[in-house]
């Protein structure tokens, strides 16, 4: 049995999976809500009738939705029980809704009341700026692999779309970068939305690697309709289309001590760890470095970060 | 070497005086008082010689000849001396020799192939011991060493050695593209010394080192006569010396043969001759002969013989190893009867003694390469009556493997580890929440809660417009223009992106090559000297600084494209040299940011072109609506975007 399919290349006629991560930090959309206008709330009545253009373009196009938060990750659809479905269902009947459109949006809602609920360990959780991108990436990666062994045919071609939101989280960085290729070794590109904020190097980079497009949200009211003409059409239209988006990637190093980008580094030979001043010691792996080389330059080793920190700051403050 | 001078005269050259010196392979001009040559020339090299008319008052020659970039050159030189003319013949007759061979020359030049060998038949190649296959190669490296050679007592120039030189030369030679960028960086544009090029390439000198100090082991074709068919039809066999020591090592029967017969019964001639004729010369290739022939013949059956016999005799140099002797281990296989083996018995069949034949010939060609390795050793074993077998019977897979020191990837914290980062974020959310100042004071705890209580009862409404209602122009149409300048952009960068270098003009083509491979060599420089302390780079960075600063502005120059003036004013010098370096890479960026707007703005170029005193003209597309540049045509526009590809390049 093929495990691997070939995802590569797309015909007409095949089917699509999208799956939908979205970064839900409550903090940052509430910084976005004062700042842009955009709440979490408007976003998502956006991001829902996207879901349903997508549902729509194709009988057997398939949706999954993933939660990127805080502390954690969770699908929100689909969802092996649907709890609260029935009751929900017997309160409001919309007569005039396509019935699959129902059920994606009342469980995704659903699904995201109940990641509210919880605010306490949110709340001890450290690292509030971040979400859990990594988490996501992986959960949307073992969703799409399950769906494509199942898929005998190959018929289903998968992408994700990630609306991100928070800034990089340095310390997932490895995990997304491992995330990031193997989408890239499964052919499944990684479309990337920012709505707030900054650019986001790491996912910039997911998207060059895994040619899906990046795109920074310029209009926050027009959120629907950048979202229907940048990521909606689909694997085998892409292949002829210019569609917006971002091309340039920053692909410049940052060291691993201070996140300074530097033009020059020092790379660790076990662990390729980088950083801006050469040290005795990787401060990542431990590994003890002897450097011919760079006595040769006339450079000094220093043991540690925080001794190359103080050293600096005497530098500074003796020529000041 | 060749130390022997033939003639020194005095001579001058372009007006100056200095002396001329003759040697049996080699012109050497110097100026008076020097010691190194002016000019140096291989003899061999020299194309024509022209002498004045003789009943001038000055005695003049002229040569032409090649130098080392395989130019022509035409040097005049006009004799001073009292026997001027007498001086000018040896120099021509010296000259006119070469044509001949060395062997002309009044003094006899080192003579290595041909005459050292009494046999001298039609010997048209060269045997490969004369080392005569590359002879410009050969004639660079005695230059190198005489020149030294001959200032033995005088002080010698600092570096390179000669040794340095011949192999920079040799590399030169050998490597077109590296000829061709240091003749363009150091001897035309001379931006760069000849040291200083070297520097950054030792691993190439390294290389080529190691390549050329290789010696070439033996040929493993098995000496034989062929005949060379020549154009009239004629077959002809070319007899070496070389290939007479091999058939001598390979059949010692016919050296017997040929010191028993040669000066006295036969002549030399004659038995090669014979001996192509004979059927020894066609031994390997399964042919018969026709003619007999006593002494082959006897030579034929004798060699036969000892090829079959070798083993009963036992070889004369060595016993079979233990190792390899099969029958040394007889006595642990009592029960199993081993007969010999009869089908490959010495003596049997032609095919047999092809193989054997051959698998002797294989034997000695590893034995000359590996002489001192295990030969040595046997002998050395043999001699000590006894073998060393440690070696052999060690096996490696029982060995245990000693586990191989690595290090454990043990990231010790990645919180920790990225700590300075996290930090910056935590506070530039204070900072952002405060510059609100509407959750300033609110924990995360109640932005949470209240988050969760909004959510609670909330249910979205799809059937509402997702667009506000009450803005001056519609969200839509901000949003499809906003798309529409992106996919422009887009459609406008791929269009562009790859102008291509043949469509230049060639002067622009060249001089964008030059000063693309002088701001590579610079920045190479540059790099290699940024962020040392030590004194001498530090001022050869200051000075690369300086250098890449120049080829900015030919850059500009070429383009003759200038953006705005901020680019012209090069940022204040500071001290130290980290922080120069700092700001080149800023003014690096900063540049690369104006080449993206030019990039950016697509179709429209602006260019301001010197005639019109500063006035920017619009060039849409190919056409150009000014009168006053004329000359700005398509290819020109190239030219522009070409030379903006090279400045972001750089």
């Amino acid at each position: 049995m093929s495990v691997l399919k070939d995802t590569a290349t797309v015909n007409e006629d095949d089917a699509n999976l999208l799956v939908l991560i979205i970064d839900t930090n409550p903090l940052i959309w509430t910084r976005s809500a004062k700042s842009t206008g955009l709440s979490l709330k408007e976003a998502l009545r956006h991001l829902l009738v996207f879901i349903n253009a997508h549902l729509a373009l194709k009988h057997d196009n398939e949706v999954a939705v993933i939660a990127s938060h805080v502390d954690v990750s969770k699908f929100l659809f689909p969802i092996p029980t649907p709890p609260r479905l029935s009751e929900d269902t017997d309160q409001v009947v919309d007569s005039n809704l396509y019935q699959r459109f129902k059920v994606v949006n009342d469980q995704v809602i659903g699904n995201m009341k109940d990641l509210f609920e919880d605010i306490t360990t949110l709340n001890s959780y450290p690292d509030k700026a971040s979400s859990m991108i990594a988490g996501a990436l992986s959960m949307a990666l073992c969703y799409i692999n399950r769906i494509m062994r199942a898929d005998e045919i190959g018929h289903i071609k998968p992408r994700i779309l990630i609306i991100s939101i928070s800034p990089d989280s340095p310390y997932q960085y490895i995990s997304i970068m491992n995330c990031i290729f193997s989408a890239q070794k499964l052919g499944i590109p990684i479309d990337v939305c920012k709505v707030h904020g900054e650019d986001t190097v790491f996912l910039k980079q997911a998207a060059h690697i895994t040619g899906g497009r990046y795109l920074k949200l310029q209009i926050p009211q027009g959120f629907l309709q950048f979202l229907m003409i940048t990521f909606l059409p689909d694997r085998f239209t892409r292949n002829y289309q210019c569609l917006p988006g971002e091309e340039k990637v920053d692909f410049s190093a940052s060291c691993f001590c201070h996140k300074k980008m530097i033009d020059i580094g020092y790379v660790c030979s076990v662990c390729l760890s980088i950083f801006c001043h050469p040290l005795e010691q990787c401060s990542t792996c431990r590994t003890n470095l002897i450097l011919a080389s760079v006595n040769e330059c006339g450079l000094k080793l220093v043991n540690g970060i925080k001794k190359l920190d103080k050293a600096k700051g005497r530098e500074s403050g003796g020529s000041t | 070497m060749e130390k022997e001078i033939l003639l020194t005269t005095p001579a001058s050259y372009q007006d100056r005086g200095g002396m001329l010196t003759l040697f049996p392979k080699r012109l050497q001009w110097s100026v008076q008082g020097e010691n190194s040559p002016t000019i140096d020339t291989a003899i061999s090299e020299i194309k024509n010689f022209f002498v004045g008319k003789q009943n001038l008052a000055e005695a003049k020659f002229r040569i032409k000849c090649t130098d080392n970039n395989n130019q022509e050159i035409t040097h005049t030189f006009t004799l001073n001396s009292q026997s001027a003319w007498k001086d000018l013949e040896t120099i021509k007759a010296q000259v006119k020799n070469k044509g001949q061979g060395r062997s002309a020359a009044p003094s006899p030049a080192p003579q290595r192939s041909a005459a050292t060998s009494p046999v001298h038949y039609k010997s048209a190649a060269p045997s490969p011991a004369s080392g005569g296959s590359s002879p410009a190669v050969w004639n660079n490296n005695k230059n190198g060493a005489t020149t030294n050679g001959r200032n033995g007592t005088l002080p010698l120039r600092k570096v390179p050695t000669a040794k340095e030189i011949s192999l920079r030369k040799n590399l030169l030679m050998r490597d077109k593209k590296l000829a061709d960028q240091h003749r363009m960086l150091v001897v035309e544009q001379k931006c760069i010394a000849e040291e200083e090029f070297w520097e950054l390439r030792k691993n190439l000198l390294r290389d080529q080192d190691t390549r050329t100090s290789q010696q070439k082991g033996r040929s493993s074709t098995m000496p034989n006569l062929r005949p060379v068919t020549e154009e009239g039809g004629e077959a002809k066999i070319n007899i070496t010396p070389q290939l007479i020591n091999e058939i001598f090592e390979e059949y010692p029967r016919v050296k017997i043969a040929y010191d028993k017969n040669v000066p006295n019964r036969i002549s030399e001639e004659a038995f090669w001759k014979r001996y192509v004729h004979s059927r020894f010369n066609d031994r390997n290739r399964g042919t018969t002969s026709v003619a007999n022939d006593d002494i082959f013949d006897k030579c034929w059956a004798e060699t036969e013989d000892d090829l079959n016999q070798e083993r009963e005799h036992g070889r004369k140099r060595l016993k079979i190893s233990n190792l390899r002797d099969l029958s040394a281990t007889s006595e642990d296989h009592m029960e199993i009867d081993f007969a010999p083996d009869i089908t490959m018995r010495a003596g049997q069949g032609k095919i047999l003694s092809l193989l054997r034949r051959n698998n002797r010939h294989g034997e000695r060609i590893l034995e000359t390469s590996c002489e001192k390795s295990r030969r040595y050793m046997e002998a050395v074993a043999q001699q000590q009556k006894k073998e060393i077998y440690t070696e052999d019977i060690v096996m490696d897979d029982l060995i245990e493997e000693e586990s191989p020191s690595t290090y454990k990837l043990d990231i010790t914290d990645q919180r920790e580890y990225f700590a300075s980062q996290a930090s910056e974020i935590d506070n530039d959310i204070v900072m952002v929440d405060a510059d609100q100042s509407s959750i300033k004071h609110q924990s995360s705890i109640e932005v949470l809660s209240k988050f969760r209580d909004s959510f609670r009862s909330w249910n979205p409404n799809l059937t509402k417009s997702l667009f506000p209602r009450k803005v001056e122009i519609p969200i839509p149409n901000l949003v499809t223009k906003e798309c529409n300048e992106m996919i422009e952009d887009k459609q406008n960068r791929m269009r562009e992106s790859k102008p291509k270098i043949e469509n230049l003009p060639q002067k622009i083509e060249k001089e964008i090559n030059v000063i693309q491979l002088m701001g590579n060599e610079f920045l190479r420089h540059f790099w290699a000297s940024v962020d040392s302390n030590v004194k001498e780079k530090m001022e050869k960075n200051k000075r690369m600084i300086e250098q890449l600063r120049s080829i900015l502005l030919k850059i500009d120059h070429i383009s003759e494209l200038q953006p705005d003036d901020d680019n012209k004013q090069g940022p204040t010098l500071p001290n130290g040299a980290s922080n120069i370096s700092i700001n080149t890479i800023q003014k690096g960026q900063r540049l690369d940011k104006e080449q993206r707007s030019v990039a950016i703005n697509g179709k429209r170029l602006k260019v301001s072109s010197r005639a019109s005193s500063g006035s920017s003209e619009q060039v849409s597309g190919n056409i150009l609506d000014s009168s006053d540049s004329p000359s700005i045509d398509s290819e020109w526009k190239d030219a522009l975007i070409q030379a903006q590809q090279a400045r972001y390049f750089i």
